[in-house]
């Protein structure tokens, strides 16, 4: 995708300075991959009925397979990111963060059981990096701006100490 | 297609077997009466609709397939969730169109390697690779390499 086709998707980041393609296009790992680091994984967890081709089956440390967003966020604890956070930016850079998005089913589901979305991960230099499906990584400053009809909202940050 | 004249054409258009006795029937045949009704043409007419109808109706398969793959392609081309991206209609209609889906998923894939490879786990019920460390790129290969 171009930056345009992206900006399409995503229109809040029409007025990012440091929006950025940073990677090729690549199926074979997706976002919650990508927010562990993982750049040869497709990770989510299993898709009853259906056995899918390229999919991380063993879902990482034994998590319930689920697509709630509460398994995410188990999924992200065993990574080391233990702790909520209430703001993007502060802690920056003895922290690493982690933001999870949902979509809401119906407004009286939990948070918790609303199905995950997508991963973004703050990098080193305090920008965020998203792995968009089965395309290309971005880089940009405000995870927030992926929020809309795709990734639905932004429901939890994750940190952990460097 | 051409047919070279031959009487054992015409049982077969007539819907009687090669071995059909003629003796037992009213249903005589000379060259002449064949050529003078035209047989032979009206076969090669009908073979050629049949072909033309079989080519139209392989064309708007395909039509049918890009159609469902292009919109599929642009609702979940940033989606993560193998789910969401199942779940999409058009996705499920590419599913619908069951194993006549097949050869044209295998195109696909082959130019352009894709989630779309799904389809095919759905459509046959089966993995082309037992290993959990197969790729999605290279589960495509190994479909296009399994229906060559």
């Amino acid at each position: 995708m171009t930056k345009q086709d992206i900006i399409f998707l995503f229109p809040k980041l029409v007025l990012d300075n440091s929006f950025k393609l940073s990677s090729k296009k690549n199926i074979n790992y997706n976002c919650i991959a990508w927010a562990a680091s993982v750049q040869n994984e497709f990770w989510w967890p299993e898709v009853e009925p259906y056995n899918l081709d390229g999919v991380k089956y063993n879902w990482p440390f034994d998590i319930v397979n689920s697509d709630k967003l509460i398994y995410f966020i188990e999924l992200f604890h065993h990574l080391g990111y233990s702790q909520f956070c209430s703001n993007i930016n502060n802690e920056h850079p003895e922290y690493r963060k982690i933001a999870l998005f949902i979509k809401y089913s119906n407004k009286k589901t939990s948070i918790n059981n609303c199905v995950c979305t997508h991963a973004a991960r703050q990098l080193s230099n305090g920008l965020w990096t998203s792995k968009l499906g089965p395309q290309e990584d971005i880089q940009n400053s405000d995870p927030y701006d992926l929020e809309g009809s795709h990734y639905g909202k932004l429901a939890v940050i994750l940190k952990k100490k460097l | 297609m051409n047919f070279n004249k031959s009487y054992k054409m015409v049982p077969i258009l007539i819907g009687l077997s090669t071995n059909y006795s003629f003796a037992t029937t009213e249903l005589l045949f000379s060259e002449s009466q064949i050529i003078k009704d035209n047989y032979f043409n009206a076969a090669k007419d009908t073979i050629e609709a049949q072909n033309a109808l079989n080519f139209t109706s392989l064309k708007f398969q395909k039509y049918k397939f890009e159609e469902f793959y292009k919109e599929w392609n642009n609702n979940t081309m940033c989606l993560s969730n193998p789910k969401m991206i199942i779940e999409d209609n058009n996705f499920q209609k590419i599913l619908h169109m069951g194993e006549e889906a097949i050869p044209l998923i295998i195109e696909k894939i082959k130019s352009e390697p894709s989630q779309l490879v799904w389809a095919l786990n759905i459509i046959t019920n089966k993995k082309i690779s037992k290993k959990s460390s197969t790729t999605i790129s290279e589960a495509c290969k190994l479909w296009v390499k399994y229906y060559r």
